[in-house]
């Protein structure tokens, strides 16, 4: 067991570093210029462009630039933005809007498509399984930026119900933009808790449950769930990464002043300290949100902890 | 459950064995026509071609002879969707944007399905230092989130202006790894079979086996996969061009008349709502047919 | 010990004779299941008759695919439906049938009345879950014992289907287990709540040769102590002969003889019965005179006529063809589903070639 996790936590470290050069090698060539943006209009004096570049190190090969961010990045350090902004403090303002985001979306992931998958699965060919059906196909198929839309008007603007947006009306607020972007992963996890259930609750080690003499809900919630929920759970550790870009959308369209927000004002301003920042940040999420998942996993199936 | 097998499967199952790939690959297109969501959504997708190769033929309109007067005009008077900001028939253009957003998809759909299949069935074929290699750059590429990625190399050409190229590099780049790793387990898993292995046995070689054996079983998981993701790109393209860093005018896109209408939506959401239908049809007709192909692929989920 | 009600008048009657049609503990009646398939419904049962009685054994005997399977899953009531179809018949427990009955009634008589071990030991046994309180389970939810006392009467358990060092593997999962042991495992598991009788889908089938042995042993013992009926499903005439007291032969979703095992060794009634026998390897025998039973079971269909055997039975004549031989009784005791049943008992039957 101990071996598994040191190899799990040994692959992490591995990814997160791979993944942080291959960020800091596409934003290297980024058309920002911190020089022309301290600089404004103005064309800037040849001495201070001197200068400035020797502050953000910039006149370093491309290696010893990612040497030095990754010796910053261990000491909790991701340098400054352009502007001279703490970008470790920036992140820190904004990741607790983005965390209740993320929070609100796997809640409803979890909830609304596990069950729904469930309720699927027992009442196969059924009434339900046809609206679940209906269901997933539209979630996954409607974009979520036009559901975002359609609540914003229906449920927002129409009814008053919710936050139209912005973070003003707490909790309330990360309702919708939750549901929005859980919405695309809810009806995979839906369709993927179905068909594994389907499939589990063929296995002989299920009708063995039947024929010594369960009840049908033990049969299916000792026996058959905790089965098919593992290929789920592995599922929701990989859409860890999808859920973060597309928390970037749904910052932006509810106005929240998360992560998101701040990484796509940077894309578009060029800044690339917050933006190999933020997505060190994300990728750092991405990768312990896998090793948790990894380790759930020896959990949940004792054949994997003793391989 | 061999003791369920009936009769008639023994026999259909010797048949397989006999002429394997023709009878395999038989039985799926047999299951495949039978399937009536087959026909659903190829006739869907047949629509969403023919509109991508001769909108005209569609289109009631010019998506370019526009009425500025007539901006943002609901539904009615020859303009089944309305009209858009610049007072354009929102039908017409989403009619021409079926082109750009469809052949991203099947474009991106295509260079990551061999790109993926190919790291993927090489990692997982020869195993050992090969296989930890690439399995680590995929997951190195894995862990960059897909539209992040994405929208930064598109920053990085932005200045330039994005082209359709562009964008399918950008998708490209970090579209791949999904596909390696289903292509990966799928070979895998194809690999430990006992018929590969007696292949193996009797003295096949490797290619042999490869290009026999393997290939052809992994390849359902990949259809499938690919099928599903042409629906997903479609849907990707359109987040970025909605963003504003994908397709730029003159090129129509259903993301980018999205983005175009949607500072207005509480006005008007007939210029947003129209290219989303057109969007969410074309990737439900992309997702039936992955569900169809997958099912005729592995006929035991059928119900 | 509980109560066997009405199974100790049964017994004596029921003793070696081939159908009668009331008083047995378990009865399948006439059993017909259809299976859903591409061209229609295809028949697997096509009148299944069997009954099995308080410390006997009933041996169903058949190839893959004859229906013996499916047979145990329609009494458990854990056959997949669809694509299986029960069509007619039923299977009674203590005279009043099953089939039919809602669902908490059908669960009373799982495990308590009725036990099943299944074929494949990896598979029946749940994989995430340790294997001492997968045998427990059912003391717990049917019987309200406690933690403690579920895991001392499945240790208990496990003892007694001989698993050594039962206190250790309690903990263990099924992965840690060898073949053999699953299956010990597997019979504890439906012993549990020592139901009246066991059936026993093929439990040696997956197993090595000499295990195989072991656990027949086992069953048998088990089925001494205990006094309850054992049925075991089996392709393997050789097992049979050791602990069976009757048998049913099954071909093409029907039973074709059934006898006592003695009878039926000395004489098959059917032509297929004294196929399988010339098949069973044996040390008076010459290698060279192993006979194989040339070609494959026939794919049947709703309209098919005859006799499915007929297109491997030396016997063939014209009536074979015409219609399908009903279970008949050819000599005391003696019953099969042929036209020729008191030729074949004679032993007027040409070898094959």
């Amino acid at each position: 067991m101990s071996r598994y996790i040191a190899s799990r936590v040994l692959q992490a470290v591995l990814v997160l570093v791979g993944a942080t050069f291959v960020i800091f090698v596409i934003t290297f060539a980024l058309p920002g210029d911190p020089v022309q943006a301290l600089a404004g209009e103005r064309a800037a004096d040849p001495a201070f462009a001197e200068a400035i570049r020797a502050r953000y190190h910039l006149d370093e090969p491309l290696v010893q630039q990612y040497g030095r961010f990754l010796f910053g990045l261990v000491q909790g350090d991701l340098g400054q933005t352009y502007s001279g902004q703490d970008v470790a403090a920036l992140i820190g303002q904004r990741i607790g809007v983005s965390a209740q985001l993320a929070a609100f979306a796997l809640a409803f992931q979890i909830v609304i498509g596990v069950s729904g998958g469930v309720l699927s699965a027992l009442r196969r060919n059924g009434a339900a399984d046809a609206g679940v059906r209906i269901l997933t196909l539209a979630g996954l198929s409607v974009p979520f930026f036009v559901t975002a839309f359609v609540l914003q008007l229906v449920l927002g603007v129409k009814f008053g119900l919710l936050p139209v947006a912005g973070v003003e009306g707490g909790p309330l607020s990360y309702v919708m933009p939750g549901f929005v972007l859980g919405s695309l992963s809810t009806a995979y996890v839906a369709r993927l808790t179905r068909g594994q259930l389907v499939e589990t609750l063929r296995a002989d080690y299920v009708r063995m449950a039947t024929a010594k003499g369960l009840t049908r809900v033990r049969v299916v919630a000792h026996h058959a769930l905790r089965n098919s929920l593992i290929p789920v759970v592995t599922f929701l550790g990989l859409e860890v990464g999808a859920l973060l870009s597309g928390a970037v959308i749904t910052e932006s369209i509810f106005n929240l002043p998360g992560m998101g927000q701040a990484m796509a004002r940077a894309v578009y301003l060029g800044e690339r300290t917050t933006l190999v920042g933020v997505v060190t940040v994300f990728v750092l999420v991405y990768v312990v949100a896998n090793l948790v998942v990894d380790l759930l996993y020896a959990v949940l199936d004792p054949r994997i902890r003793y391989a | 459950m061999p003791e369920l097998v009936t009769a008639p499967e023994v026999v259909k199952q010797q048949t397989i064995a006999e002429g394997k790939r023709r009878g395999h690959w038989g039985a799926v297109w047999r299951r495949l026509s039978r399937s009536p969501l087959f026909y659903v959504s190829a006739v869907l997708l047949v629509v969403m071609v023919g509109m991508a190769l001769v909108p005209a033929l569609f289109a009631p309109a010019d998506p370019h002879e526009c009425d500025l007067g007539d901006t943002l005009a609901g539904a009615g008077g020859g303009q089944w969707l309305g009209r858009d900001l610049q007072g354009c028939d929102v039908f017409s253009r989403s009619v021409y944007g079926a082109r750009a957003s469809l052949g991203i998809g099947i474009a991106v759909s295509l260079v990551t399905g061999a790109l993926g299949g190919v790291v993927g069935a090489a990692a997982g074929y020869f195993g050992g230092p090969v296989d930890a290699v690439l399995s680590r750059i995929t997951e190195i590429f894995l862990a960059i989130p897909l539209l992040l990625g994405a929208s930064v190399l598109l920053t990085l050409f932005g200045s330039k202006g994005s082209g359709a190229l562009t964008v399918i590099v950008a998708l490209s780049v970090h579209g791949w790894p999904q596909v390696a790793r289903i292509t990966r387990s799928a070979v895998m898993e194809t690999k430990q079979q006992d018929y590969v292995l007696a292949a193996a046995a009797i003295g096949c070689s490797r290619v042999r086996a490869l290009t026999r054996h393997v290939v052809p079983n992994s390849l359902g998981p990949w259809l499938v996969v690919v099928t599903t993701n042409l629906g997903v790109f479609i849907t990707y393209e359109s987040i970025i061009s909605m963003l504003g860093i994908g397709l730029r005018p003159p090129t129509i896109s259903w993301g980018q008349m999205i983005h175009d209408a949607q500072a207005r939506f509480l006005e008007a959401i007939l210029p947003v709502l129209g290219p989303a239908l057109f969007l969410s049809v074309t990737v439900l007709a992309f997702i039936l047919l992955g569900d169809v192909v997958r099912d005729a692929i592995d006929p035991r989920i059928h119900s | 010990m509980r109560g066997r009600k009405g199974a100790a008048n049964s017994k004596t009657a029921a003793k070696g004779q081939g159908i009668v049609t009331a008083g047995h503990l378990l009865e399948v009646d006439d059993l017909r299941v259809e299976f859903g398939a591409e061209g229609g419904p295809v028949p697997v049962l096509r009148g299944v008759t069997w009954h099995v009685d308080q410390g006997e054994t009933l041996a169903v005997l058949g190839e893959s695919g004859s229906g013996k399977s499916v047979t145990a899953q329609v009494i458990m009531g854990i056959l997949e439906s669809p694509p299986a179809r029960v069509v007619g018949g039923s299977v009674r427990w203590d005279g009043a049938d099953l089939l039919g009955r809602p669902e908490s009634a059908r669960r009373a008589v799982r495990g308590e009345k009725i036990g099943m071990v299944f074929q494949d030991s990896l598979s029946a046994l749940n994989p995430v879950l340790r294997v001492g309180p997968q045998i427990g389970e059912t003391l717990r939810t049917r019987l309200g014992l406690s933690r403690r006392e579920a895991r001392d009467r499945a240790v208990e358990l496990m003892r007694q289907v001989r698993i050594p060092d039962a206190e250790r593997r309690y903990g263990q999962y099924p992965h840690h287990f060898s073949g053999g042991m699953r299956q010990r495992a597997v019979i504890a598991m439906a012993l549990a709540l020592s139901p009246d009788v066991l059936i026993a889908d093929e439990p040696t089938t997956a197993l090595d040769a000499t295990v195989q042995v072991q656990i027949l042993r086992l069953l048998q013992t088990l089925q001494q102590e205990s006094g309850m009926g054992l049925v075991l499903i089996t392709h393997d005439f050789g097992a049979v002969a050791s602990i069976a007291d009757r048998v049913a032969v099954m071909y093409a979703g029907r039973v074709v003889e059934t006898g006592a095992v003695r009878d039926i060794f000395r004489g098959p009634a059917h032509p297929y019965t004294r196929a399988l026998l010339e098949a069973v390897p044996r040390a008076d025998r010459r290698a060279g005179r192993l006979a194989a039973l040339p070609g494959q079971p026939p794919v049947l269909r709703r309209d098919s006529v005859g006799c499915p055997f007929r297109f491997r039975c030396p016997l063939a004549a014209a009536v074979c063809a015409e219609r399908e031989p009903a279970l008949g009784e050819h000599a005391a005791g003696r019953w099969s589903a042929c036209h020729f049943g008191k030729d074949v008992i004679a032993g007027a039957v040409p070898a094959h070639p």
